[in-house]
């Protein structure tokens, strides 16, 4: 019987090691990928002109562990040139309530770490701005660097499913659908 | 044991929940107060100032007075007078502009620095700046044969101004005017050089439109009536639309303080709007 238990005792004692070794490597080894100086293009367009918001304050992060895919802008940096044109940016977007535009997502395909030809890469997750979110697919194309990669994407919003009203110019209403691009270098973590 | 199994597990969870990174603010600091919504109101200089690598255009028109009633659909039908003007921000804090009002013919050139400007932390309370202007009067004179000089007229501003909580906002301009020449039909002593304070003031009522005043209730000269103008502001994309009531139909500064007729009080009033539009100097890279 006293036998027995310390068998017993023993399997937990290994059970718990295991978890262990299973779960401190997940820090060590974690293959991240990060930057907080990213550009991001907000492209709108009125009928014959289009103007663009520029940041180069987007932060990313790409976590091969879990192939997970997080960026986030501060949407008050966003800089079209013309100041008054960004406050309507601004109250457009309602920034002091909702100060983020944010995609978090999967990696649906593999990244080859060693391949260093650009490699067209698709992600799926959710995408937030104006305090709605949505569940977007995004493609990009990511070049695998020295302890770095480099990742340009885009894709296109339409503003109202986002509850976004386009501001109007002259009575001309701003072209319900926006485009978003993102070009930014990730250094390894 | 079990507890260690069931921290383990937890601490596994809280490992892939954690993946998802904490949002941090780019822009600490609130953004400066804006004081007013354009560069100018109806013809005064507001501390605002065309920022640097933008140019901004502005048409101001000004209608008859609204006295002659039905007639002239309250002074819709005549005596238009419009100011056209360009002004370019050339560096952070200054700015250069030209324009041209249709009555007598005046040309301005102009320029604004606004080295103190107020911010949101309280650091600094008011913002504070100068403008000058010299206009030349091109209009031909049959009576006389002016020379460039005597055509010639001036303008000066100290601007003082604070924004009163998130509404109000109050500017004082003391100001000196000069005129080389003055016309005088019963041969009375003219004030070539005038001393004055304009006075403009701005309730906001959203962040898009607001409402405002300008007057000159200090003035040296005796003789001169004092300008008033109301105006209810617009503002969207780039654009700054001013719909205004006013006493006179003169678009610089000079002239409304020293050549202002009628009084806004007595019923002279003129209806006018002004379109301001901004432009990109430089495309983003």
């Amino acid at each position: 019987m006293k036998v027995l238990k310390t068998i017993k005792s023993s399997a937990s004692w290994y059970l718990a090691w295991v978890i262990i070794l299973v779960c401190l490597p997940i820090p060590l080894l974690a293959q991240s990928y990060y930057a907080e100086n990213g550009t991001a293009n907000f492209t709108s367009s009125v009928p014959l002109y289009e103007f663009t918001g520029t940041s180069k304050q987007l932060t990313g992060l790409i976590n091969f562990t879990d192939n997970s895919v997080d960026f986030y802008l501060d949407l008050e940096t966003l800089d079209s040139g013309i100041k008054k044109r960004d406050k309507d940016m601004r109250l457009t977007l309602e920034t002091k309530k909702f100060p983020f535009a944010e995609f978090y997502g999967s990696l649906l395909d593999s990244v080859d770490l060693i391949n260093l030809n650009p490699q067209m890469i698709r992600t799926r997750g959710n995408f937030s701005i104006h305090g709605v979110t949505r569940e977007i697919d995004v493609e990009g194309e990511i070049t695998v660097e020295q302890n770095a990669l480099y990742l340009r994407a885009s894709w296109k919003i339409r503003l109202e499913d986002f509850y976004i009203v386009p501001p109007s110019l002259l009575l001309v209403k701003v072209d319900q659908i926006q485009k978003i691009s993102i070009d930014i270098r990730l250094e390894k973590q | 044991m079990k507890s260690i199994f069931f921290t383990l597990l937890l601490l596994l969870i809280v490992e892939s929940t954690q993946a998802q990174m904490e949002r941090k603010r780019s822009i600490e600091n609130l953004p400066n107060p804006e004081l007013f919504l354009s560069t100018s109101l109806v013809t005064a200089q507001t501390v605002n100032i065309v920022p640097k690598g933008e140019i901004q255009s502005a048409i101001s028109h000004s209608f008859g007075s609204i006295r002659s009633g039905w007639g002239d659909l309250f002074g819709l039908d005549n005596n238009a007078a419009v100011h056209l003007g360009l002004d370019v921000g050339i560096a952070q804090n200054f700015s250069l502009g030209i324009g041209r009002t249709s009555v007598d013919d005046v040309f301005d050139l102009r320029f604004k620095w606004m080295p103190y400007r107020q911010n949101s932390s309280n650091s600094r309370p008011v913002s504070v700046g100068f403008y000058l202007n010299t206009a030349l009067e091109t209009l031909e004179e049959r009576r006389f044969n002016y020379s460039f000089t005597e055509r010639l007229s001036y303008h000066s501003s100290l601007m003082v101004a604070r924004q009163f909580g998130r509404k109000i906002t109050l500017q004082l301009s003391p100001s000196l005017s000069h005129f080389n020449t003055l016309l005088s039909q019963d041969n009375n002593s003219l004030q070539h050089t005038v001393f004055s304070t304009l006075f403009l003031g701005r309730l906001k009522i959203n962040e898009r439109n607001s409402l405002s005043f300008e007057t000159v209730p200090i003035l040296s000269d005796p003789e001169a009536i004092h300008h008033w103008a109301f105006s209810y502001e617009i503002e969207t994309g780039g654009h700054v639309f001013q719909l205004f009531l006013q006493s006179g139909y003169l678009f610089t500064e000079q002239y409304i303080i020293k050549q202002t007729s009628d009084s806004f009080w007595d019923g002279d009033i003129r209806l006018g709007f002004a379109i301001h539009r901004v432009f990109q100097l430089k495309k983003n890279k």
